[in-house]
């Protein structure tokens, strides 16, 4: 090995356009000339392309915070409430609204349904009930946030206390209605959990778990009791609460 | 970075990345949120590694994203996505240098290039080019040695890319690149 401070100057000059290989053939054959003879020259060049090496290589990052949630409120509107949507969702995103219409129009039909055929020929009152337009149908300007509920033709409701003395065969029926809107709406409530906020999905799962054990004990009651008006109307009214708060989920505005 | 024969994408992840940058691009947020997922890491490490500040990354990483949806449409697929993503980051982070006055005072104590010479070079002590050694020193980097470092060593810019990206011709770019080694290796071998 030999040492001369003047040679590794030269390197030194040299080193950038050694490591891009740009010197030319003869600077070439000088700089590999002193590298073959110098141990320091050598091992600077070493640590350089292990830089080099290392830094093709580097693992790529996480970001210690999900960005998205930032980036989405300003991307555009967030999900509106399924009865208002914006002109650009509404085009973009149909299908929930359209399961949101089909599910509402079903619950419609099938309370009125449930309701005429508990009633039997002769009604004592009626009331009228409220529905939802079917979403796609609205005007993309309408920048309300809640539903505007639209009045319909008045169905047929039995009076108080005599509904349910209908017979098992009817309630039978009712209760297979009742699932079913039941039903429809979980599907379209699934569908908007993660659009939720947390903690109102908290708060939501906890009503619903209070109303599914009361619609258990009702239909344990009912099934040592099934002629009972007093069971029957318990689990008329347990099951109508549950379509309700699926039904004012659905139209809950998205978190923001 | 190069596939070997045990990191094979299988086509339906392939197929599945085209059909979420295609949807994005019609304006389906789900699927964009799909392509952000897809692509966030390397956004994010390119903005860190050009910045050497994390917290600044994270709003530039956001700002990337929120720039390519609003450009989505004009991406005709004559380059591969994460390619155009890439270059687009590369744009944001250079044009935040020039727009941004937040970060004035942090561009002047940061490049200074007489400040930051070209140390000499010695081998008092071995290298220790541990990758988050490396991570580190690239943070201290004046931010144009930086930059010409990240996008030439690390994302593998040529010197006349990164001349046209900054600026500045091939040779100037040489020559920041080969400073910003040296000031590396005088970092790692403290």
């Amino acid at each position: 090995m030999t040492y001369d401070k003047h040679e590794c100057d030269l390197m030194c000059e040299r080193l950038a356009a050694y490591l891009e290989g740009d010197l030319a053939p003869e600077e070439q054959a000088a700089a590999d000339a002193h590298l073959a003879s110098c141990a320091a020259c050598r091992a600077v060049l070493a640590e350089l392309r292990t830089i080099v090496a290392q830094a093709a290589s580097l693992p790529p990052l996480n970001p210690p915070r999900d960005l998205w949630a930032g980036i989405e409120s300003r991307i555009g509107t967030r999900v509106t409430p399924l009865g208002a949507p914006s002109a650009r969702r509404a085009a973009r995103r149909p299908w929930p609204l359209a399961i949101a219409a089909a599910a509402l129009i079903a619950l419609t039909a099938g309370t009125t349904y449930l309701l005429t055929t508990r009633s039997g020929a002769t009604p004592a009152s009626t009331v009228a009930t409220v529905t939802q337009p079917p979403a796609q149908t609205r005007d993309s300007s309408d920048t309300a946030t809640r539903p505007v509920p639209q009045r319909v033709a008045p169905v047929a409701v039995p009076p108080s206390g005599e509904k349910l003395a209908s017979n098992t065969k009817k309630d039978v029926n009712a209760a297979r209605v009742y699932d079913r809107e039941i039903s429809l709406l979980d599907s379209l409530v699934r569908t908007r959990r993660n659009e939720l906020d947390p903690k109102t999905v908290k708060v939501i799962e906890k009503n619903l778990s209070i109303i599914d054990s009361a619609i258990a004990e009702s239909r344990a009651a009912l099934a040592r009791d099934p002629r009972s008006p007093l069971l029957n109307n318990r689990l008329d009214n347990v099951l109508g609460s549950k379509v309700e708060l699926l039904r004012t989920i659905a139209f809950l505005p998205s978190q923001s | 970075m190069t596939a070997t024969a045990t990191e094979v994408v299988p086509i339906t992840t392939i197929d599945q990345g085209s059909t979420d940058v295609a949807r994005a691009a019609s304006g389906d947020r789900r699927a964009f949120e799909h392509v952000y997922r897809a692509h966030l890491q390397h956004v994010y490490s390119l903005c860190v590694r050009m910045t050497g500040d994390r917290t600044r990354a994270e709003e530039l990483t956001q700002d990337v994203f929120v720039r390519a949806w609003e450009k989505l449409s004009t991406f005709r697929g004559e380059s591969a996505f994460s390619t155009w993503l890439h270059r687009l980051t590369v744009n944001v982070v250079l044009n935040e240098r020039r727009v941004d006055g937040r970060d004035r005072g942090r561009m002047v104590s940061t490049d200074e290039d007489e400040e930051h010479d070209a140390p000499a070079i010695s081998s008092a002590q071995p290298l220790h080019a541990e990758k988050m050694d490396l991570e580190w020193a690239i943070a201290k980097l004046p931010r144009g040695a930086r930059q010409v470092f990240v996008l030439h060593d690390v994302e593998g810019f040529t010197h006349e890319e990164i001349g046209t990206m900054l600026g500045v011709t091939a040779g100037g770019c040489k020559a920041q690149l080969h400073r910003a080694r040296l000031l590396l290796r005088e970092a790692l071998t403290r």
